[in-house]
């Protein structure tokens, strides 16, 4: 049994389906990786583990629970936290705001020591704690963005596409932390396009084409897979 | 010497004082409508109505406390109704909020739908204030008018030009300072404040984070309204109340809005001030000020006006048309329009 | 994508002939119960406001733009009644017309100047350059009409001090009416279209506040605040008609006083204008609103991006129909003021200049010509009629209760605003559960 795991997944906005029997699952501690070409549903299925489509069948799990009924916000409180791909920072609030907001949420009194673990974790953020997370540079952002999901002290970190428009070296980077963080026993749902680099750090890669589950298998296997290399990794 | 003292007395007399109260008022109101802009994303064209309406309730307040003889000592006894008539006024929005807007937010209606609602509440506040109080001029200060009148100061220093200072344009200016500080603590330190801020620059994310938007759009109408509320009960102790003044201030707050970016609080005090004085000092005729300055045969024969005062609202008028020609975000960078 | 929308004008609602009935009825009634003069005045004010309503239904209903300055395109027509029916003085013109004229080429050569600067300069130069351009010119404008218009204006001050106008036929007046109106909607929407709605909105909102200052303050112009009277009619006077000897036989016939039945004929004869003209805008609008043109409109309304992405200059098709909206607008202004026969720039309020336009044409169906000349008939009658119901209601409700008689003198002085309350609540009554208005737009059934 998963940690969280999107069963049989059927469903899209409202039209035509998206989603067709896909199954998305992730284990604490573990980075789980979606890929395909454009189009394929990726983050499509990221948005239904994560209540943001109504799925006509299939069940969502987190820890057993069913919690296909419940809506994002709740799924936030339930433990999941997710990080869009465009508009994942407060812009005109600073990095230490951002980080406050993201703890909304939460009424104890340790919201301070998770900030100190973000910010230990991302050291140019605590540098920069004072200015405004428009202001930073699209790397910073994103990392603002990660810190902002943590803060919650979430048990699974849904990422969509958290290198769409940063450079290698900066995706590089980005990818170090995500490592980290799932070191600490977070579970990582993440869609990426850059399949490759994605796949090596993934210890459980899906390869989604027209909804379907194509390739299921751990990412160094779908690295090794010819015909993975072939139709999707170019080569 | 002495020439230029007076002329300088003559400016602080007739500009820098009324520009830094009739500022402040328009600071106030701009930052209720800047926030409401933040937040719910409409221009509110019952702003003024609402002004209006929470100054009618502070004078009636104001004449019941008269009547059972409470007074302020030598502050008008407004101050002391104030708090009153800000409970009204919030009274009202949140009423207007539950019956009206709310309707409009659930269906995610398009901001023009807002504003066109916003016209139908116009009526509704306007029809309330003239109901309760009539259309005609009321003056409601009491109290010490003066704190420097023309002739003391005149003894005091021996110019020929008069400095007056009014109890109400030292109040306005006071109670701005206070109450604008006071959002601003509230915007930038409170829990509730950020979470306010958050959902104005983003609402997905903010919603995301647990932000509950029935709340921030509640305390947004609270803090609009007591604004609202304030800037109209300066204003009204400062000139006098009339409540079709108020919808002509509409204008020049808009223009305060526009011009400091709208949906940017600290953009809608500096807006308001530049609006108050480019107005007073556009419309002021300097004859006075330059007789003191030039010698005789030099004086122009007008009045060395820019601009009758009848056209005051054409100032505000301009400048928000150049702000929307040159730098359609103002000068703040408002939201993108 | 091709237009999917099928309208048939053959197809009419079947609301219209029945609302149309009721509302006629209503007049009627008001006709027997009260009196037929009084009928007759609200009919002639229901026709103007109803192409009032037409004008900015042209402006909402098919392009979605918000204009909150029609008191300003209304007043202008009213100017242009002035200007051109008034009969000229000629002393005002030789004492003040070489200032004036000084002052329009001062105007003309600062436009042309800074036409060329905005060509030939780029930047923050460009603006510094017309800026100052626009003050200098400022200054030559005000140093030639100073002196000019306080010549004008002291020439007969009591009855003239103006400059008058052409000594035309006042009909011609809301043809020129209509010319000042586009001429003003199409400075400002140049400026304010393209921007966010509510720009446009607050930007005609402080147009009509100016359009107004002017009128009151350039009393060398229209005599401001001094308001203009007698201006010349379009039908003959009550008291021309009483003097003719057809006219008092007829009187005598069918027993009616001369005084009532000339008030009715002239009333009459200004209903038939109205209708008249009414009639034609309602054709025009109706056709623009079937031609592609009016399909284009709305395209660009009901998705704005999409027009664009297909190469629709939205902005300019705004302007078109917002310098037409306004030109109604306008027309209607003239005509207000020459049935007025007085133009009084004090009478223009807001509220009911601009705001009652806007219930008229939301109330009555928004992007529906047919729904908006109701809506203009229905608001005006229920405004008037507003007035002596809310006094009536408020002396049965004092009369029951036992008030203090200084509370019911209040309550009595202030039953009149109650119709301004009514108004916001059919405003938003209607907007809530029944957005549409009471006739809808002809929406497009999928083929």
């Amino acid at each position: 049994m998963s940690y969280l795991i999107g069963e049989n997944m059927v469903g899209g906005y409202g039209g035509a389906d998206i989603l067709h029997a896909c199954t998305i699952a992730v284990e604490k501690g573990e980075i789980a990786v979606i890929v395909g070409p454009n189009g394929a549903g990726k983050s499509t299925a990221m948005k239904a583990v994560f209540g943001m489509l109504n799925l006509r069948s299939g069940a969502v799990r987190l820890d057993g629970r069913d919690i296909g009924a419940l809506s994002p916000q709740e799924r936030v409180r339930a433990g999941m936290g997710f990080v869009p791909q465009t508009g994942n920072v407060f812009r005109s609030l600073t990095v230490e705001e951002n980080l406050e907001m993201g703890a909304f949420i939460r009424d104890d009194d340790e919201v301070r020591e998770t900030m100190d673990q973000v910010f230990a974790l991302f050291p140019v953020l605590a540098e920069k704690r004072r200015q405004p997370a428009g202001e930073l540079s699209g790397g910073q952002r994103q990392q603002v963005a990660v810190g902002r999901a943590l803060m919650t002290r979430p048990k699974v970190l849904m990422l969509d596409e958290p290198t769409a428009g940063v450079s290698p070296i900066v995706m590089d980077e980005l990818f170090d932390k995500i490592v980290e963080v799932a070191r600490t026993g977070i579970a990582i749902l993440m869609v990426e396009q850059n399949a490759r680099q994605a796949l090596a750090i993934a210890d459980r890669g899906y390869v989604l084409v027209q909804g379907r589950n194509r390739f299921t298998d751990t990412g160094e296997a779908l690295l090794a897979n010819p015909e993975v290399r072939r139709s999707f990794l170019g080569g | 010497m002495e020439n230029i003292l007076n002329a300088l007395v003559i400016l602080a007399n007739f500009i820098i004082v009324p520009g830094l109260a009739y500022g402040a008022q328009l600071a106030l109101g701009a930052l209720g409508v800047t926030m409401i802009y933040a937040v719910l994303r409409f221009s509110n064209f019952a702003h003024g109505d609402l002004m209006a309406f929470g100054a009618m309730l502070v004078i009636l307040t104001t004449w019941a406390m008269q009547g059972w003889g409470v007074s302020f000592g030598p502050l008008p006894t407004a101050l002391l109704a104030l708090p009153f008539g800000i409970i009204g006024a919030i009274g009202l929005v949140l009423l207007s909020d539950r019956m009206v807007y709310r309707f409009y937010r659930e269906k995610k209606s398009s901001p023009v739908t807002f504003v066109i609602a916003s016209v139908g509440l116009m009526f509704i506040y306007n029809a309330l204030t003239r109901f309760f109080i009539g259309t005609e001029d009321i003056r409601f200060e009491d109290g010490e008018r003066f704190i420097i009148r023309a002739a003391e100061f005149r003894a005091m220093t021996g110019l020929a030009e008069p400095l007056a200072l009014r109890t109400s344009q030292v109040i306005t200016v006071v109670v701005a300072v206070a109450v604008v500080a006071a959002v601003f603590w509230f915007l930038q330190k409170t829990r509730t404040g950020k979470a306010m801020r958050a959902y104005s620059d983003n609402e997905d994310l903010a919603l995301l984070s647990g932000i509950d938007p029935k709340r921030v759009v509640m305390i947004t109408w609270m803090i609009a309204a007591a604004l609202a509320t304030i800037a109209g009960t300066l204003y009204g102790l400062d000139k006098s109340f009339r409540p079709f003044n108020f919808f002509l201030l509409l204008l020049p707050i808009f223009a305060s809005a526009i011009v400091g970016g709208i949906g940017q609080p600290f953009g809608a005090i500096a807006g308001g001030f530049v609006v108050a004085f480019s107005e007073v000092s556009i419309t002021y005729a300097y004859r006075r000020f330059l007789s003191h300055l030039l010698p005789e045969e030099w004086m122009p024969s007008g009045l060395v006006q820019l601009l009758s005062t009848d056209y005051k609202f054409a100032v505000s008028f301009v400048i928000l048309v150049l702000v929307l020609l040159v730098r359609p975000n103002g000068i703040f960078k408002g939201r993108e329009i | 994508m091709t237009t999917q929308e099928t309208r048939d004008p053959q197809k009419r609602d079947p609301r219209i002939p029945l609302l149309y009935a009721a509302m006629a009825l209503a007049l009627l009634a008001v006709g027997f119960f009260q009196s037929w003069t009084v009928a007759l005045a609200i009919l002639n004010l229901c026709l103007i406001s109803a192409i009032m309503s037409l004008g900015a239904n042209l402006q909402w209903g098919y392009a979605g733009l918000f204009n909150a300055g029609i008191m300003g395109f209304a007043a202008l027509g009213g100017v242009a009644a002035v200007l051109v029916a008034m009969p000229p003085i000629p002393e005002a013109w030789r004492a003040g017309g070489p200032g004036l004229g000084l002052a329009a080429l001062a105007i003309a050569a600062t436009v042309a100047a800074c036409l060329y600067l905005r060509r030939r300069l780029t930047g923050g130069a460009r603006n510094l350059a017309v800026a100052a351009t626009i003050i200098v010119g400022y200054f030559f404008v005000r140093y030639f009409a100073d002196p000019a218009t306080d010549a004008i204006e002291s020439i007969n001050p009591a009855a003239q001090g103006n400059i008058g106008g052409l000594g035309l036929p006042i009909l011609l007046s809301w043809i020129v009416g209509g010319l000042f109106a586009a001429g003003a909607a199409y400075l400002i929407g140049k400026v304010a279209l393209g921007l966010r709605s509510d720009y446009l909105a607050i930007a005609t909102l402080g147009i009509a506040e100016i359009i107004l200052a002017v009128i009151k303050n350039e009393a060398w112009l229209t005599r401001g605040v001094k308001n203009v009277t007698g201006l010349p009619r379009p039908v003959p006077a009550e008291i021309e008609l009483q003097r003719m000897s057809w006219f008092l036989d007829l009187a005598s016939q069918i027993g009616m006083s001369p005084a009532m039945l000339s008030t009715i004929m002239v009333r009459g004869a200004y209903a038939l204008l109205f209708v008249a003209v009414l009639i034609v805008l309602m054709i025009l609008c109706e056709r623009a609103l079937n031609s592609p043109w009016g399909r284009m409109m709305r395209a660009i309304r009901d998705n704005r991006d999409s027009a664009a992405a297909m190469g629709k200059d939205v902005t300019r098709r705004h302007l078109q129909v917002f310098v037409l909206g306004s030109a109604i607008v306008g027309i209607a202004g003239a005509m207000l003021v020459s049935l007025d026969g007085q133009f009084t720039p004090g009478s223009y309020n807001p509220l009911r200049f601009t705001f009652l336009i806007w219930v008229m044409v939301i109330v009555g169906g928004s992007g529906n010509n047919f729904g908006a000349v109701l809506g203009g008939f229905l608001i005006w009658f229920v405004w008037i009629q507003a007035e002596p119901a809310g006094l009536w209601l408020m002396q049965v409700l004092t009369s029951n209760i036992a008030f203090g008689p200084g509370v019911r003198a209040h309550l009595m002085d202030a039953a009149p605003h109650l119709r301004l309350f009514l108004m916001g609540a059919i405003l938003l009554v209607v907007m809530r559960f029944s957005p549409q208005g009471l006739i809808p737009e002809r929406r497009a059934r999928r083929a």
